[in-house]
């Protein structure tokens, strides 16, 4: 007789009890085994019963869109594009040294040295900083030069800015090679204490100006963006010495910039502001406390995944209310800039969109507590009375529907409007969670048909789902509607029709999709002295003296005001400078009902 | 969102009263249906698609998850190896084994790309964090209460033996099906399933002790 062995005995009972069979039944046939099989029999079955986990369903939704859509590409033909032609690479690069070298003799890298991306000198500029490199045999001084080079990628790119014209991709994988040259290098010389600083300070800096750039990236560079991006971000981690990395794919989708209050929901995912954001702490450490308020960008990967990539939490005390002023510049400097009688610093980190002149309509974003106002961002004026061709409108009402969707959807509903949120959008969820219900305020432009929203906040107000209020540009009368940045409304009685450009603010109702205005109210009208705009966190209201973000607003008798004066709460201002240089209201806009600054935090 | 629903050969296993032979027969009755649904999914017919992936998709999440203990991670393995059995799909052809075969030896690659890909970015591998300290004690009771410590004590089994255990009694894969998806012979199954019981029995003893 052959004498079978245990593993095969065992292996029968498997198979017998996996298609129907009791252990019971199988342990009979070796009664000699039984004491041996039984328990691994037992446990087999044990394994067979555990509890499957069940996907959440949003993800599984989101992952089938995701496979449709790749489905529908497929049957019309269209395949992914392979990988690229990578031998054609050396052969570029040794025809851009031949050329750098060619070029050398005529003064053609002497015309190169101050060339930008989009000059076709660029290529020879490039070239000529790698034959330097040739040269230098130390590499603790190669790595400096290659920071240097990283660093004027930097320069190149404001400059770009400046000029108001796109990134392309070249700058963004010459700084991408040069950052990570240097960081090969530096890897292996833990002596280099100081470079290795440099370099950790610059690529934190870096990031945070790409972050920063989404919209000004061209379309054909996405690619390089994420590369460039997810390389200075791997660099600081690396130099830090933190463990965890992100790759190109996970910017598939842009980046989320949004601030509110932090839950944690598992190990490593936080929700903030009612986003479910992945923070690794072994990126950010243990700074996150649950209920703090905190600022993310998040990189968005093609799933709709959030991952932090930059991270603060705010002091309490000091809640980030964004101060905005729009208005004419009324003298500049290269550190300096004034706007609304208000003195604003501009330091190196400010991020310029444009050439500064006197008498331009500027927004400036300002940031900074008591050492005074800091301006981070400094770009054209959005909200012009006049006729144009992407009118601003903020609109403001109820989320629909499940926007939040863990960070995934790019299309919100609020208030019966369609909103599409871009990678450059930020949210403002300080006042409270995105989520349905809650009552929201979107500046958005008219792209393209469809309204493109560049800022959103969440209104700690509770309102009624069908009260809405908007402002926008006023674009004439069709069939007895107003058509304001591109949303028709019917006017309140007794209206009056204001000028075509004026800029108008509406009180309304939904009527399923009629909008109805209750009141309306001319704030700015075309050829009349441009007013300064002002969005800003109330300080203190002294009699009809108001203090909103930096400024002092004067707010008397013949201003409209609505909404009670809450400290503590956002508030939108519509003036004028008077000659002792004290902002006068015509329009004031308390945008919450109460104040944002969480109790805890209240000075 | 669903449109058809597709009963797996994998889950005859659970079934209470079947005999052997009716569970064999019934078995690949359901493999033969389900080529005939693949068949109709290679020319991206979208209902055929929509019912693999309902039925993939939470099987390849939980499959993950097992090897993972993340949420997140499991849920964009899942996501990426659908996307890659989409891509791939024209090029299976029916060689008698369960399609699920096929679709698990996709997620095991992935899965061996993945800890490859964390490995060279310097990443700690996630499956470790399952049972350390970063992990709330909370959670870590709340997992070892909803999966019977199994989840837990499969982080102290070989890769290998935690593959086979997941693959053959949570999954409900046969031999020949599991040695297709680890890329190793049916014989060399038989042998791996009976360590990696000793190994699992000689770790939850501990752990219940």
């Amino acid at each position: 007789m052959r004498i079978r062995s245990f593993r095969s005995i065992l292996d029968e009972c498997l198979t017998a009890i996996q298609q129907g069979e009791s252990v019971e039944t199988c342990l009979s046939r070796y009664p000699r085994r039984a004491e041996r099989l039984r328990p691994l029999l037992l446990l087999a079955q044990r394994a067979g019963r555990t509890p499957r986990v069940v996907p959440r369903a949003w993800a599984q939704q989101t992952a089938w869109d995701l496979v449709r859509q790749r489905a529908a590409d497929l049957r019309q033909g269209r395949h992914r594009p392979r990988g690229q032609i990578t031998w054609l690479r050396p052969v570029a690069i040794v025809a851009s040294l031949v050329l750098a070298l060619l070029a050398a003799g005529g003064g053609t890298v002497y015309a190169a040295r101050d060339s930008l991306p989009d000059s076709p000198l660029y290529r020879v500029k490039l070239a000529s900083e790698d034959a330097r490199l040739w040269f230098v045999f130390d590499d603790a001084s190669k790595a400096d030069i290659l920071l240097d080079q990283s660093n004027e990628r930097t320069d190149e790119i404001l400059a770009l800015i400046q000029r108001g014209k796109p990134v392309p991709s070249n700058v963004l994988s010459a700084l991408r090679n040069r950052n990570r040259s240097a960081a090969d290098i530096l890897a292996d010389r833990p002596q280099e204490v100081a470079l290795r600083a440099r370099m950790l300070q610059q690529s934190e800096g870096q990031e945070n100006l790409l972050l920063a750039l989404w919209d000004d990236i061209s379309e054909s560079a996405r690619g390089q963006y994420a590369e460039a991006v997810s390389t200075l971000h791997n660099t600081r981690l690396g130099a830090s010495g933190a463990a965890v990395a992100i790759g190109p794919d996970d910017l598939a989708g842009g980046v989320l910039n949004i601030s509110g209050l932090a839950q944690p929901v598992t190990d490593g995912v936080w929700r903030i502001g009612g986003v479910e954001v992945r923070v690794d702490d072994r990126t950010f450490g243990p700074q996150l406390e649950s209920g703090r308020t905190a600022k993310v960008v998040a990189a968005r990967g093609a799933n709709g995944r959030l991952h932090a990539l930059n991270l603060s939490t705010i002091e309490p005390g000091l809640p980030e209310a964004g101060t905005v002023v729009s208005g004419a510049v009324e003298s500049v400097t290269d550190n300096e800039i004034m706007v609304a009688g208000q003195r604003i610093a501009i330091t190196p980190q400010t991020l310029l969109h444009l050439k500064l002149q006197e008498g331009q309509r500027v927004q400036i974003t300002v940031s900074g507590g008591a050492g005074g106002a800091v301006a981070s961002t400094v770009e054209p004026a959005r909200t012009e009375a006049g006729v144009t061709s992407a009118p601003t409108l903020a609109y403001e009402g109820a989320i629909e529907g499940n926007v939040s969707a863990q960070g995934s959807t790019n299309q919100w509903v609020v208030g019966g409007e369609s909103f599409v949120i871009t990678p450059s959008t930020t949210v403002d969820a300080q006042a409270g969670d995105v989520k349905a219900g809650a009552r929201a305020r979107v500046e958005s432009v008219s792209q393209g048909g469809k309204l493109v929203a560049q800022r959103v906040v969440i209104l700690a107000a509770d309102a009624q789902p069908q009260t809405i209020h908007l402002s926008g540009v006023f674009q004439g009368q069709r069939q007895g509607l107003w058509l304001v940045s591109g949303l028709a409304v019917e006017p309140n009685t007794g209206a009056e029709t204001p000028p075509v450009g004026s800029v108008v603010a509406i009180d309304a109702s939904r009527q399923d999709k009629r909008l109805l205005a209750r009141q309306s109210t001319v704030l700015e009208s075309p050829g009349q002295d441009r007013p300064v705009q002002l969005l800003g966190l109330v300080g203190a209201v002294e009699g009809d003296t108001w203090t909103v973000g930096f400024a002092r607003v004067h707010v008397g008798q013949t201003a409209k005001v609505s909404g009670a004066p809450i400290v503590g709460a956002r508030a939108l201002v519509w003036g004028h400078l008077t000659s002792d240089g004290t902002l006068e209201a015509a329009y004031v806009r308390v945008l919450d009902q109460r104040s944002i600054i969480p109790a805890a935090q209240q000075p | 969102m669903w449109a058809i629903t597709l009963s797996s050969p994998l889950d005859s296993h659970q079934r209470v009263g079947a005999t052997p032979e009716a569970a064999r027969a019934e078995a690949s009755t359901e493999v033969l249906r389900e080529w005939d649904l693949v068949r109709q999914a290679q020319n991206y017919d979208e209902a055929a698609l929509q019912a693999l992936y309902q039925t993939y998709y939470p099987k390849i999440y939980n499959y993950a998850f097992m090897q993972l203990g993340d949420v997140q991670a499991a849920e964009d393995l899942a996501s990426d190896v659908m996307l890659k059995l989409l891509e791939s799909l024209k090029s299976y052809q029916f060689k008698g084994l369960p399609f699920g075969a096929w679709v698990f030896r996709i997620a095991r690659n992935r899965l061996i790309d993945l800890h490859r890909r964390r490995r060279r970015r310097g990443e700690v591998d996630l499956s470790e964090t399952l049972s350390s300290t970063l992990a709330s004690p909370q959670s870590l009771a709340e997992r070892a209460l909803e999966r019977g410590q199994l989840q837990v004590a499969l982080k102290h089994l070989t890769d290998e033996q935690r593959q086979v255990i997941v693959l053959k009694f949570i999954e409900g894969f046969d031999n020949r099906s599991v040695g297709r998806i680890m890329g190793r012979r049916e014989g060399a199954i038989k042998s791996l399933q009976h360590r990696a019981l000793a190994s699992l029995r000689r770790v939850l003893y501990q752990e219940e002790r």
